[in-house]
């Protein structure tokens, strides 16, 4: 369920009503996988928000970012996010344009996820959303290294193990 | 409207860097950088780029349009041909805000003169402000004059240049082909002629990245 006081839902809100400021942090601002560049745009204390961009065809298996409260906002391309089960929503109907020149999708948000199982799935013309993060029990770092499951590929075990000994 | 890419520029960051993606050609993938469009108007839009660590790409030009790079993040060293390119090394350091010492910063790149980056071990971030002189806009990363960055900008070079490449090879033929002096032998066979003909096609289908049925 959709809960509007919750304190990443709140970030979301104030950051949209605040200009959208992007001011990528110094430290970690940038974290590459097989499939996925992730920048983060603003980070605030345990507040932050990255912008995904996803190549093709491209997709993730389930997996979870313990204690990190989330939300993802659809920015462009054609992207889906399963339930826990792996099951997805068809979203055909909304891969058409919208207003001006935009996708139609622009600006929906996904459901708040606290920690949840969830997979992702994109399409031929690729897609970038944004993550807003709550990270309750550490800093905030980049929810690609904060993964539990399956990685997507041999590059992103490599990010995630650069952050693990670092760590 | 804008009358150059400086002016695209400043109005863009003066009005809150509007997040407007566009429903066409929105997102691009190299072998070492992935590019989203964050704002697309006319012949006008900034993409934003985001280039894996320790990555570069060879000196390129961008055919019909002028550039203007802005500094978001990360360890990036862009060099300008004919211009006193500065170590930024120098200014990889933490603002007090947090943010990267050169958050802001800005620099042209002025149509037809090679530019060239070299990513640090944090990767880079830069938003690419464009204007696109006698095209709609696409993707800079398509609309590459040099030597690509590897295999993937190759396959997405030849798909975004589809149109374009039957015309050079057009043009190539055209150029290479002399009308036989006099007194020089026509083919004087089917044969001959055939063999002529199934070569152009097959620097045609080539370049096409396509394969005879």
């Amino acid at each position: 369920m959709k809960n509007e006081f919750s304190p990443v839902m709140a970030f979301k809100d104030w950051w949209l009503a605040n200009g959208h400021p992007i001011r990528p942090p110094f430290k970690s601002p940038i974290h590459c996988t097989d499939i996925a560049y992730a920048l983060c745009l603003y980070r605030v204390g345990r507040f932050q928000v990255e912008l995904y961009i996803v190549k093709p065809n491209t997709g993730s298996p389930l997996h979870s970012h313990p204690n990190i409260e989330s939300v993802s906002m659809y920015l462009t391309g054609n992207i889906s996010f399963s339930d826990a089960e792996g099951n997805y929503r068809d979203l055909t109907e909304f891969q058409v344009e919208g207003d001006q020149g935009t996708h139609k999708l622009l600006g929906a948000v996904a459901e708040e996820n606290d920690g949840k199982m969830h997979a992702l799935k994109v399409g031929p013309e690729g897609g970038a959303f944004l993550i807003f993060e709550y990270w309750k029990d550490r800093d905030p770092v980049s929810v690609t290294v904060h993964w539990e499951g399956e990685l997507v590929g041999e590059q992103h075990a490599q990010t995630k193990g650069e952050y693990v000994v670092n760590s | 409207m804008w009358s150059t890419v400086e002016e695209f520029r400043d109005w863009y960051m003066a009005n809150g860097m509007p997040l407007r993606p566009p429903f066409k050609n929105p997102v691009f993938a190299t072998d070492n950088a992935m590019s989203l469009c964050l704002y697309r108007e006319g012949r006008f839009q900034v993409e934003m780029y985001v280039s894996e660590p320790y990555s570069t790409s060879p000196p390129h030009t961008h055919p019909g349009v002028e550039s203007a790079f802005v500094y978001l993040a990360g360890n990036i060293q862009f060099n300008l041909e004919g211009r006193d390119n500065p170590d930024v090394q120098q200014w990889q350091v933490e603002a007090p805000d947090g943010t990267h010492s050169l958050l802001g910063k800005t620099v042209s790149s002025p149509d037809g003169i090679p530019h060239w980056l070299g990513i640090g071990p944090e990767g880079g971030a830069f938003l690419s402000f464009e204007y696109w002189k006698d095209k709609d806009p696409v993707s800079v990363t398509v609309n590459w004059n040099g030597d690509s960055v590897g295999a993937e900008h190759d396959k997405i070079l030849n798909k975004g240049n589809k149109v374009n490449k039957i015309q050079e090879a057009y043009e190539d033929w055209a150029e290479e082909w002399k009308p036989p002096a006099k007194g020089q032998n026509h083919p004087t066979s089917w044969e001959g002629f055939e063999a002529g003909w199934m070569a152009a096609i097959e620097v045609m289908l080539e370049r096409l990245e396509l394969s005879k049925v």
